[in-house]
C-alpha cells in the first residue's frame, strides 16, 4: 500500500474508533444476545412483531419517499450553482439543527390548547384533531429528513453527465424531461438518498415515543421495559441493524470516488420556481418553528431561568459534544486518508466508513448499550461528577458517519489533483492538508464540525446510557421538560439552541466575509469550535497598491472557470488561451468571453505547463507530462506533434514552455533530467540544444518557461530553481544572468512564467514570492506588483503570465483558480 | 442545588475532581492495565478523601421537582449530592437496568424512584439492602418493605382526567366502571399499559378484582375503542387538544396541564368501592453502596418531611403520608385508597401487562 506521510496516525486512530468502539462492542453484544435464550414474556407474538416491522417500514418507506421528492429540488440546486454554493448548503443544513423530537414538539405546540388553532380543533370532531396530530407527526419527519435527501441529491446531480442530459433534452418537455431523462440518471442517488431516509426513520425513537406512534424503533424501549435487557433489545433490533448495514454499504458504494474529473460541466439552470420551494421550504423547517417559539413565549422569565438554571449542563453538553466532534472529525478523516493509500487502503476505508454509517443509521441504544457493557466487562470504573469521554466516545461513534459523508462530498466538489501536485512538489500529507485542502475546504470541514456538534449535543438514546451520575445534560433535561410539558422551558431551551448554532455560525460567517486569512480562520475554528458554512475562500486582508483591472474565471469546470489553471499564451489579437486541471485549454477574448475550448488528448499523467502562440496563430503546446509539444491549429485541431520521453537528441524530460523564433525555430525548455532548451526547425526536426542540469554558467534548475525579444535577438529562460532569469543570444550563447534568490527588488523566488511586453520589459511571474516582477530588457528590476493572498491583486501560487499589446498582464493565478488582469 | 449542578467534567478548569467509584485491586492484570490506561487518558483519579461528602442517588423523579430537593440536603448536610436522573420516557427502567448491571460494583448510594414496583423487584433480586432509623419507626403500613429495603412516601393517584369543554364534572367518570359505559366509546384514552404506573395500575385491578374481572375491565375498555399512547403525558394532551375526551393518567401529570392552562380537570379514580390507586415515590439504600453512611443520611432526608414537603408544593402535588403534612395539605390528599398490597401488585404485574397486551391491542 502506499501511505502518504503523516496519515499513518490518523488511520489508526480510526482503527481503534471503529474497532474499538463500534465493531467489537456490537460483536460483544450480538455474540450474547445470539448465546443467550430468548427472552421470555415479550408483549408480542411473532406475528405481531411481524406486523410491527412491516408497518414500520412502510411508515419509514412513505416518510422517506417524501422527503426524497421535497430535498429533490434544493439539492439540484446544490448540487448546480457554484456562487453561493455553501450558503445554500447551510441552508440546507440549518433544519438539522432542530432536532426531530423537539421538531414535533414545536409543531405540536401550535395545536395546544392555549391557542386560537388549538381551541379552534378542540371544539371539531375528535377525528380532525387527530388527522391534524398525525398531520404533525408525519410532517416532521419528513421535514427533519429533507435536508439530508438534498444533500445526497445534489452529490448525484454533480456527477450526472451532462453531454447525455443535454443531448436527451432537445425535444423533451419538462415533464418528459424529468421522467425519461433525469430520474433514469439520478436513480442511483435518489434511491441512495431514500434509503438513507428511510433506515434513519426506521431507527426513530424520541419523535414517534413522543407522538405516540408505535414502530420498530420505539418499540424496542418495550422490550426493554419488559426483559431489562440489552440483549433482547439486540435481538428485536436484528431487522434494523441489517437495514442499516445494507444502506450503509450502498452509501459507501454511491459515495465512492469517479476516478477521473468530470469533464462536461453540470447542468447549471435554477428555474425562479425552484427557489420558490426552497424558500418555502426553509420558512416550514426553520422560519416557522422559530416563529412559534417567540410568539409561544411569555416574557423573558424562562429564558432567565434557563440562563440561571440550566447553564451548567449546557456548558457541560457542549464541552462533551465538542469533544465528540474532534473525535468524529479524526474518524473521518482516517477514512479519507486510508482512501489515499491504494487499493488495499480503499478496501479499509470502505470497510471504516461503512461501519461509521451504520452506527449512525442504527438506533442509538444500541451503540450505548454495547459501549456500557465493553466499560463492564473490561472493569472501567464509572467516573462520578465528571467522565465526559465516554459519553464523547459514544457520540462521536453515533456521527461519525455524517463527517464521513461531508468529508466525501468535500472531496468530490474539490480536485483530487490539487493534492497530486501539491505531493508532486514535495509536500508531505499534512503540508498538502494545510496549504492546499484546508484553504478549499475549511467551509466543509467547519459545516461538519456545526453539524456533528449539534446532533452530539441533542442525541438521546446513547446519552442517556453513557452519562455519568452527577453531570448535568442539556439534552436529557430538555426531554423531560417536553415530557411534563413546561411549554416555557422547552422553548427557553430550544432558543438556547439556536442561539448556540448562531454563536457557532455566526464568527464563521464574519471571518468569511472579512475574508480572514487561513491561520484566523483555524484559531477562530480551533479555539470555540467556531465553524461557519458560508463559502468564501479565505484571503489577506493587506492592499497589494495593483491596479487591478479585471478577474476573470472562478472556480469550476464551467465555460470560463478553472481548477488550478498553470499555463496561458495570448495571441496576436488578444485573445488568451489557458490550460488548467480539467484537461481542456480554453481559448477565450481578452475580456474573459469562452470562445472554443480544446481538450487534450490525453490527461491521467498530468498537464500541460507552458504554451505560445506562433506567428501564424498556432498554438504550440508543452504536454509536459506526456513529453511531446502538440501544435494546434487556428481552429483547434491538432496539428502535428514531435518529440518523445528521453534524454537524447529530440527527446524530451518534462517539457515546461515553448517560444518561437523570428525565423520560425522552435525552442523547448525541458527539466526531469535534462534541464536544457533545445531548438527544433519549423517542421519539427531536432536542431540543436543548450544547458545542462546543475547551477553553474550554462547550467539550469527546472527551466520553466521562455520568452523572446526578436527585436533585441535575445532569448530569456527562466531557470526556477536557481532563481535566476539566463539571457541568452538566439544562437544559443550565453549573454548572462539577472536575479538571485531572495524577496526584495530584483530578486527571485521559483520564477515559473515569462512575458515580454510590446517595448521590451520582461514580466516575471514569481510562484514563490506570489508576485510579478517587471524588469528592463538589461535586468535591472523596475517594479514588484502583488502579494500573496486571495483578494483581487493577490496571488496563490501564480504559474504564467501574459501581456498584450496595450500592456495588461495576465496572471495566472493558479491557486485562487483566476485569470487577474493588471495595468503593467 | 448549586453543588448538584455544577458539575463540570473533571478536566474543565474549576471543576470538582471526578470521583471514581468501584475498585481495581481484584481485576486481572490486563483488565487493570487496560483500565489504568483509560483512566489516564481521561484524567480520572480516585478521591477518596472526601468520599463520604458524596452521595451518589439514580432517580426517576422529575429532574426539575428532584433537583431542588437534593439542593436542600447538600444544604442541610453539606453532602453533595450526585444525581444520574432517567428520562420520563425511559420510566425508571433505564436507572434500575443500569443498578443491575452495576451490581458487582455499585456506583450509586441511594435509588430514589418515582414509583414502586421496580423498587420491589429489585429487593426481590437482593440488590437493596435494609435501611432503619428513627425516621423509619412507625412508618405507614402498606408503604414498606417488611425487611427495610424500600419505603414508599408522598403519593400521587392514579386519575381520571376529562377536557372541561366537552366534558361537564358532574358527567365525567368517578370509578373505573363509569369509563365502561358505551356513552364513551371512541372517546377514551390511556397509557399504554406495558409502561409505568399504568401497568402498575391494571395490575392493581388484578390484584384487587381478581384476573377475570379485570379482563374483563379491559375487554369494557377495549369495546369502547381505548386509544393507547406512549405515556400518560402524552393521554393528557391528547385530552387537552381534544383528540379524546376522557383519559386515565396520573395525578401530576394533570396538574403540569393545569399549570399550562390547558381545559382538563381530573379527580382520583374510584374502583368500585374500593377508592383509588395511589403510586408512592419510593426510596431505598443501594446493596454495597461505595458511601454507606452519606447513603443513610439521604435516605433520612428524602423520608423526612422536608422532602414530603417539597414534593407537595412542587408542580407535581404529590399526596403526603406524614400526618402532619396530611392536615396542612388536605386539597392534594387522596381521599380513599385502593386496598391492595403493592407487593401484590407486583406480583401481578407481568399477568396483566400481558392479559392487557392481549386484549387491548
Amino acid at each position: 500500500m502506499i501511505r502518504p506521510s503523516g496519515t499513518q496516525g490518523l488511520a489508526a486512530a480510526t482503527g481503534l474508533l471503529v474497532g474499538l468502539v463500534l465493531v467489537l462492542p456490537l460483536a460483544i453484544l450480538y455474540a450474547a444476545a445470539v448465546a443467550e435464550p430468548a427472552p421470555a414474556g415479550l408483549p408480542w407474538s411473532t406475528a405481531q412483531f411481524a406486523w410491527l416491522a412491516a408497518r414500520s417500514m412502510i411508515l419509514a418507506g412513505v416518510a422517506a419517499l417524501l422527503a426524497v421528492v421535497l430535498g429533490y429540488v434544493p439539492g439540484r440546486i446544490l448540487g448546480t450553482i457554484q456562487r453561493g454554493r455553501l450558503a445554500m448548503l447551510a441552508l440546507t443544513l440549518a433544519p438539522l439543527v432542530i432536532p426531530r423530537h423537539v421538531l414535533y414538539y414545536i409543531w405540536s405546540m401550535l395545536l395546544s390548547p392555549t391557542t386560537a388553532l388549538g381551541r379552534f380543533l378542540a371544539e371539531q370532531p375528535q377525528e380532525v384533531a387527530q388527522a391534524a396530530a398525525m398531520l404533525t407527526t408525519s410532517s416532521v419527519l419528513v421535514l427533519g429528513y429533507w435536508p439530508l435527501a438534498a444533500l445526497l441529491v445534489a452529490h448525484g446531480w454533480r456527477n450526472i453527465d451532462a453531454e447525455v442530459l443535454e443531448s436527451g433534452s432537445l425535444e423533451a418537455g419538462p415533464w418528459q424531461r424529468f421522467t425519461r431523462i433525469h430520474l433514469p440518471l439520478m436513480a442511483e442517488p435518489l434511491a441512495l438518498a431514500w434509503a438513507a431516509c428511510f433506515v434513519l426513520v426506521l431507527s426513530e425513537y424520541a419523535t414517534f415515543h413522543l407522538a405516540g406512534v408505535e414502530t420498530l424503533g420505539a418499540q424496542l424501549a418495550v422490550v426493554y421495559e419488559f426483559t431489562g435487557s440489552t440483549e433482547a433489545v439486540a435481538r428485536a433490533a436484528w431487522p434494523l441493524v441489517l437495514v442499516a448495514a445494507a444502506v450503509a454499504a450502498a452509501l459507501t458504494w454511491g459515495l465512492r470516488g469517479r476516478g477521473e474529473p468530470q469533464l462536461h460541466e453540470p447542468p447549471r439552470e435554477v428555474r425562479p420556481w425552484q427557489w420558490a420551494v426552497v424558500a418555502i421550504l426553509a420558512a416550514v423547517s426553520l422560519g416557522a418553528p422559530l416563529a412559534i417559539l417567540l410568539t409561544g413565549l411569555h416574557g423573558t422569565g424562562a429564558l432567565g431561568q434557563f440562563w440561571s438554571l440550566q447553564r451548567d449542563g449546557l456548558a457541560n453538553s457542549l464541552l462533551a459534544a465538542a469533544a465528540a466532534t474532534v473525535i468524529a472529525l479524526v474518524a473521518a478523516a482516517g477514512v479519507q486518508a486510508l482512501d489515499r493509500w491504494g487499493r488495499g487502503g480503499r478496501l479499509l476505508a470502505a470497510v471504516m466508513g461503512t461501519a461509521l454509517l451504520a452506527a449512525m443509521f442504527l438506533p442509538g441504544s444500541l451503540v450505548g448499550a454495547a459501549l456500557l457493557r465493553v466499560q463492564i466487562l473490561i472493569g472501567i470504573p464509572t467516573p462520578v461528577g465528571g467522565g465526559w469521554w465516554l459519553l464523547a466516545v459514544g457520540q462521536a461513534a453515533r456521527f461519525a458517519g455524517v463527517v464521513v459523508v461531508i468529508f466525501r462530498l468535500a472531496r468530490d466538489s474539490t480536485d483530487r489533483h490539487y493534492d497530486e501536485m501539491a505531493g508532486v512538489d514535495g509536500a508531505g500529507w499534512w503540508a498538502a492538508g494545510w496549504h492546499v485542502r484546508w484553504p478549499r475546504a475549511w467551509p466543509l470541514v467547519a459545516g461538519a464540525c456545526v453539524l456533528t456538534l449539534m446532533l452530539s449535543l441533542t442525541e438521546v438514546p446513547a446519552t442517556m446510557m453513557l452519562l455519568p451520575p452527577g453531570v448535568a445534560n442539556f439534552t436529557q433535561r430538555l426531554l423531560n421538560q417536553m415530557h411534563y410539558a413546561r411549554d416555557q422551558h422547552v422553548i427557553a431551551s430550544c432558543l438556547a439552541l439556536i442561539g448556540v448554532y448562531l454563536v457557532l455560525v455566526v464568527p464563521a460567517v464574519l471571518v468569511a466575509v472579512a475574508r480572514l486569512g487561513r491561520a484566523p480562520a483555524a484559531v477562530l475554528l480551533v479555539a470555540a469550535m467556531i465553524v461557519g458554512v458560508s463559502g468564501c475562500e479565505p484571503g489577506v486582508a493587506s492592499p497589494s497598491g495593483v491596479q487591478v483591472l479585471q478577474i476573470i474565471g472562478t472556480s469550476g469546470r464551467g465555460p470560463c472557470e478553472f481548477l488550478y489553471p498553470r499555463a496561458i499564451a495570448i495571441d496576436a489579437g488578444g485573445d488568451l488561451f489557458v490550460a488548467d486541471r480539467t484537461g481542456r485549454i480554453q481559448h477565450l477574448t481578452g475580456a474573459g468571453k469562452m470562445v472554443d475550448v480544446i481538450r487534450l488528448p490525453e490527461t491521467e499523467k498530468g498537464y500541460p505547463t507552458g504554451m505560445t502562440v506562433g506567428p501564424d496563430g498556432s498554438l504550440y503546446v508543452a504536454d509536459t507530462h506526456y513529453h511531446r509539444v502538440l501544435v494546434y491549429g487556428k481552429d483547434g485541431r491538432l496539428v502535428r506533434q514531435f518529440g518523445g520521453f528521453g534524454t537524447g537528441d529530440g527527446q524530451f524530460i518534462y517539457p515546461t514552455h515553448v517560444a518561437i523564433g523570428p525565423d520560425g525555430r522552435v525552442f523547448v525548455s525541458e527539466y526531469g533530467g535534462n534541464d536544457r532548451v533545445s531548438v527544433w526547425s519549423p517542421e519539427g526536426r531536432f536542431l540543436d540544444a543548450f544547458g545542462r542540469p546543475g547551477s553553474g554558467s550554462g547550467e539550469f534548475s527546472r527551466p520553466s518557461a521562455l520568452a523572446l525579444d526578436a527585436g533585441r535577438g535575445i532569448l530569456y529562460v527562466a531557470d526556477a530553481c536557481n532563481h535566476r532569469i539566463a539571457r541568452y543570444t538566439l544562437a544559443g550563447n550565453l549573454v548572462g544572468y539577472f536575479g538571485s534568490v531572495g524577496t526584495g527588488p530584483g530578486e527571485l523566488r521559483y520564477p515559473y512564467g515569462l512575458a515580454l511586453a510590446s517595448d521590451g520589459r520582461l514580466v516575471v511571474c514569481e510562484n514563490g514570492n506570489n508576485r510579478v516582477q517587471v524588469f528592463s530588457p538589461e535586468g535591472a528590476s523596475l517594479r514588484c506588483l502583488g502579494l500573496a493572498g486571495r483578494e483581487p491583486g493577490q496571488l496563490a501560487y501564480p504559474w504564467g503570465v501574459a501581456v498584450d499589446r496595450q500592456g495588461h498582464v495576465f496572471v495566472v493565478d493558479a491557486g485562487n483558480n483566476r485569470i487577474q488582469v493588471w495595468a503593467l | 442545588m448549586k453543588h448538584n449542578r455544577a458539575t463540570f467534567p473533571s478536566w474543565f478548569p474549576g471543576g470538582p475532581s471526578a470521583l471514581c467509584a468501584g475498585g481495581l485491586v481484584e481485576d486481572p492484570p490486563w483488565r487493570a492495565l487496560l483500565a489504568a490506561v483509560v483512566l489516564a487518558i481521561a484524567g480520572c483519579g480516585s478521591d477518596s478523601s472526601h468520599a463520604e461528602n458524596v452521595v451518589v442517588v439514580y432517580c426517576s423523579v422529575d429532574q426539575e421537582v428532584a433537583e431542588p430537593i437534593l439542593a436542600e440536603f447538600e444544604r442541610q448536610t453539606g453532602v453533595h449530592a450526585l444525581a444520574r436522573f432517567d428520562t420520563e420516557a425511559a420510566k425508571t427502567v433505564g436507572l434500575v437496568q443500569r443498578l443491575r448491571t452495576e451490581a458487582a460494583r455499585p456506583v450509586a448510594d441511594v435509588f430514589w424512584s418515582g414509583e414502586v414496583f421496580h423498587t420491589i423487584r429489585l429487593a426481590r433480586e437482593g440488590r437493596l439492602e435494609p435501611y432503619r432509623s428513627d425516621v423509619t419507626r412507625d412508618w405507614p403500613a402498606g408503604l414498606a418493605d417488611s425487611q427495610g429495603r424500600w419505603y414508599g412516601f408522598a403519593l400521587r393517584a392514579r386519575a381520571v382526567a376529562w377536557h372541561t369543554g366537552r366534558v361537564r364534572a358532574e358527567e365525567a367518570p368517578r370509578r373505573i366502571e363509569d369509563l365502561l359505559d358505551p356513552k364513551w366509546r371512541g372517546r377514551l384514552v390511556m397509557a399504554s399499559p406495558e409502561f409505568g404506573t399504568t401497568s402498575g395500575h391494571v395490575a392493581a385491578w388484578f390484584a384487587f378484582y381478581g384476573p377475570q374481572r379485570a379482563a374483563e375491565i379491559l375487554a369494557g375498555l377495549k369495546a369502547n375503542g381505548v386509544r393507547l399512547v406512549a405515556g400518560n403525558s402524552v393521554a393528557v394532551r391528547v385530552v387537552a387538544n381534544g383528540e379524546a375526551d376522557v383519559c386515565l393518567t396520573d395525578s401530576d401529570d394533570v396538574y403540569a396541564a393545569q399549570r399550562n392552562g390547558w381545559p382538563v380537570a381530573m379527580r382520583p379514580l374510584g374502583h368500585g368501592d374500593g377508592g383509588a390507586m395511589t403510586i408512592p415515590n419510593s426510596a431505598a439504600v443501594v446493596r454495597g453502596a461505595p458511601h454507606p453512611e452519606a447513603a443513610r443520611r439521604l435516605m433520612a432526608f428524602l423520608l423526612g418531611e422536608t422532602t414530603e414537603r417539597l414534593l407537595v408544593e412542587s408542580d407535581s402535588h404529590n399526596a403526603p403520608v406524614h400526618l402532619a403534612l396530611a392536615a396542612r395539605y388536605p386539597q392534594y390528599a387522596v381521599p380513599a385508597r385502593l386496598p391492595v398490597d403493592y407487593e401484590t401488585v407486583a406480583d401481578c404485574v407481568p399477568q396483566a401487562v400481558s392479559a392487557a397486551m392481549k386484549i387491548l391491542k
